[in-house]
């Protein structure tokens, strides 16, 4: 367990923190085996100053969903639209795509990593140029619970985007959401497209949106 | 290069750069010396004549003009990267406030003025379908359309265009050999020769094949210099040996395998060659005679030419023996309601309307290419490919794949790598993003190759004639920057 830098525990990053990590690691220790060229200096190493800029609505942004996630009873489709509406507004904010990469490296900094029992094959999202992990469960509240990691910086920034968005929604409202919703969060290239195969966060949402689906078909006939 | 276009072609004389004319020497360029015979795309009103076999209407053909070429212009202390690079002005543009450096050549080429043009006048003045009428301009299209075929067959070296199948790519060229070929020669046991180091596109179509007739496909691994070993290809050839499929320049290693040597050994057994020559024709002589491969891949869009467009070359005795792989207008001889009798190669192989303005195009990329000289972009990728490696392992924490070069061992001018501690899509993002420097990262279309290298991905670089050691440089500088980002 890598110990962060006092500068990235500022107040909206332990917020972050908190709101995309619900159910904290039952195991912090856990350290990344995977990929041999993969660590977690990002997290201490100075540089990521640079990369951490003060987002400039992750107060609000965060602080707007927390109630929302931590008071799981209230959350609707109006929150979800809410959350995604604001992470678009934040991204919208940042003309500069290079900028946009830096406020995810931000946000990936403080994705708790997935647990090994987690990175399993079943659980990978195809057709990502980073290797991305996902698990997905139904909680009792009958909402749906994400967790995702990436063996890319970006790609895990992109991942605690969308979790902050769909962690704890309903399996309905996570259906319904469209691609197009979150095209502002795009790095790279013209803003607004949505379909190349390089884009993680639409096959990241693509397969939050399948597990949804069966997770929904099993509980109907069942099977928990 | 007026005077060079001039000499060519009617389409050479309608091309308004004149930059490669600076490295034309005064002796003829390898397309002209090969075929005087081309007719021009756009004039219908040119005279016949051509030195061997005609296809269809012989009044689609015509000879050159005979005008002479012009000697090089320009100074010789000026690299082929600095004089061509006028010729492309996507290259021109900034991307995020700098100047785009553009290193994803083996992906896919950027397109001269002279192909742009050629796709242009096509449109404007030749547009019809192909084969199908006999007004004046469905033989104008007919005519630009066939002479794409004699001119790829000349580039290769074919000893006659019939063996030049248009496909919409390598892919599919490779597809249609697996399905057709396969399908008709493939049994039980039979055993098909592959390296790890293949491209998906050429290990997918054979596994599909093999599944369906129950024959095995055997990879052939890397030698400890990260060099497909060919002492244990070699070894591997066996009477069940039906095909060995083998890239001639892999797009991840930048090795070049010796295909003239792969194939008398398959030969020696009975067995086929399949060469994957996606990353070797746009970048070197390619002589399907002196290889004497079966078949040969590669495509358009890798070469300076239009997406949509690719060809297989088959050597005619094999192709006749083959069945059609799609059915449908323009493959057919005669359709009665039960059956239907198929036309000889190639149109067997062409079903449908074709994509006639890219096979113009991929005609006008084979004479640009051929206009500069292929031994001469050979040679100068060379000197790049040594440069951009060393100056790469020079940089801390960089592990390049494939062999190191040295006097005998020579490299494509390209280098998948990994920076430790950086995953290779966070260092083509932020590379992009912040220098607009255009590099690949993933497995490149080569995941066996990346899971015996023991990584899910990488990076990777990789140049063309119109690249220069300036933009190297600038790759080094700022891939440094980008890692000390991280």
């Amino acid at each position: 367990m890598v110990t962060l830098l006092p500068v990235v525990l500022d107040s909206s990053a332990l917020v972050t923190r908190l709101l995309l990590n619900p159910n904290p690691n039952p195991n912090p220790n856990l350290s990344y085996t995977h990929n041999p060229f993969f660590s977690r200096s990002l997290r201490t190493h100075p540089s990521v100053l640079r990369c951490a800029a003060a987002p400039l609505l992750a107060s609000s942004f965060f602080s707007g969903s927390s109630s929302s996630i931590a008071g799981s009873a209230e959350y609707s489709t109006e929150s979800l639209s809410l959350r995604i509406r604001r992470i678009s507004n934040e991204f919208r904010s940042l003309p500069e795509s290079i900028d946009r990469v830096k406020r995810l490296l931000f946000y990936a900094a403080d994705l708790p990593p997935l647990s090994e029992d987690d990175r399993i094959p079943s659980n990978r999202v195809t057709g990502c140029t980073a290797q991305v992990w996902l698990s997905a469960r139904i909680d009792a509240a009958g909402r749906m619970r994400f967790a995702a990691d990436s063996d890319s910086e970006i790609t895990r920034g992109f991942c605690a985007c969308l979790l902050a968005a769909v962690d704890g929604a309903n399996p309905e409202d996570v259906l319904a959401i469209r691609t197009v919703d979150l095209a502002d969060i795009n790095v790279i290239g013209v803003s607004g497209y949505t379909q190349s195969r390089v884009n993680t966060w639409h096959n990241v949402l693509i397969s939050m949106q399948k597990r949804a689906r069966t997770l929904m078909a099993d509980e109907e006939s069942g099977h928990l | 290069m007026a005077v060079l276009c001039s000499g060519q072609t009617a389409y050479f004389s309608s091309c308004s750069h004149r930059s490669f004319s600076k490295l034309v020497p005064s002796s003829m360029p390898q397309f002209i010396r090969h075929h005087r015979v081309l007719a021009s795309n756009c004039s219908p009103n040119l005279a016949i004549g051509r030195s061997h076999r005609r296809r269809r209407s012989s009044s689609l053909y015509v000879t050159p003009s005979t005008t002479s070429l012009v000697p090089v212009e320009h100074s010789e202390s000026t690299s082929v990267g600095e004089i061509t690079r006028s010729d492309f002005p996507i290259l021109r543009q900034k991307v995020n406030n700098h100047d785009l450096v553009y290193m994803n050549n083996a992906a896919t080429s950027q397109k001269p003025k002279y192909v742009l043009e050629a796709l242009r006048s096509y449109y404007e003045s030749s547009n019809a379908n192909v084969h199908r009428g006999v007004h004046y301009l469905s033989q104008k299209a007919t005519t630009a359309y066939e002479n794409a075929r004699v001119k790829v067959a000349s580039f290769i070296n074919a000893s006659d265009d019939r063996e030049i199948v248009f496909t919409r790519n390598a892919t599919e060229a490779i597809n249609l050999v697996a399905h057709s070929w396969g399908e008709l020669n493939l049994s039980y046991g039979d055993e098909i020769l592959l390296t790890v180091a293949e491209h998906h596109s050429a290990i997918v179509p054979w596994q599909i094949v093999a599944q369906k007739k129950g024959a095995v496909l055997k990879y052939i691994s890397l030698t400890a210099d990260e060099v497909p070993d060919m002492d244990q290809l070699k070894k591997s050839i066996s009477n069940k040996t039906k095909l060995v499929v083998t890239h001639h320049v892999s797009n991840v290693l930048g090795s070049v395998l010796p295909i003239d040597e792969i194939v008398t050994w398959a030969h020696s057994v009975g067995a086929k060659v399949l060469v994957d020559a996606c990353q070797s024709v746009p970048h070197m002589v390619v002589d399907v005679q002196k290889l004497n491969a079966d078949f040969l891949v590669a495509s358009s869009h890798k070469m300076c030419g239009p997406t949509g467009i690719g060809f297989l070359f088959g050597k005619y005795n094999i192709l006749s023996c083959m069945p059609p792989f799609l059915g449908g207008g323009e493959m057919i001889s005669d359709v009665y309601q039960d059956y239907s009798t198929y036309a000889e190669p190639p149109s067997r192989f062409e079903a449908g309307t074709p994509a006639i303005a890219e096979a113009i195009g991929l005609g006008a990329a084979v004479e640009y290419l051929s206009g500069i000289g292929m031994q001469q972009i050979h040679d100068y990728e060379r000197d790049l490919a040594d440069y951009l490696y060393y100056s790469l392992t020079s940089v801390p924490n960089v592990r390049v794949y494939g062999p190191a070069p040295s006097q005998i061992t020579k490299r494509a001018a390209l280098c998948s790598f990994n920076v430790k501690n950086v995953h290779p899509t966070d260092i083509a993002t932020i590379i992009s993003e912040e220098y607009g420097v255009a590099i690949r990262s993933g497995h490149h279309c080569a995941q066996p190759l990346h899971r015996y290298l023991g990584v899910n991905a990488s990076a990777r670089a990789s140049l063309y004639f119109y690249n220069t050691k300036a933009e190297v440089d600038r790759f080094i500088e700022t891939l440094k920057s980008t890692i000390n980002f991280f």
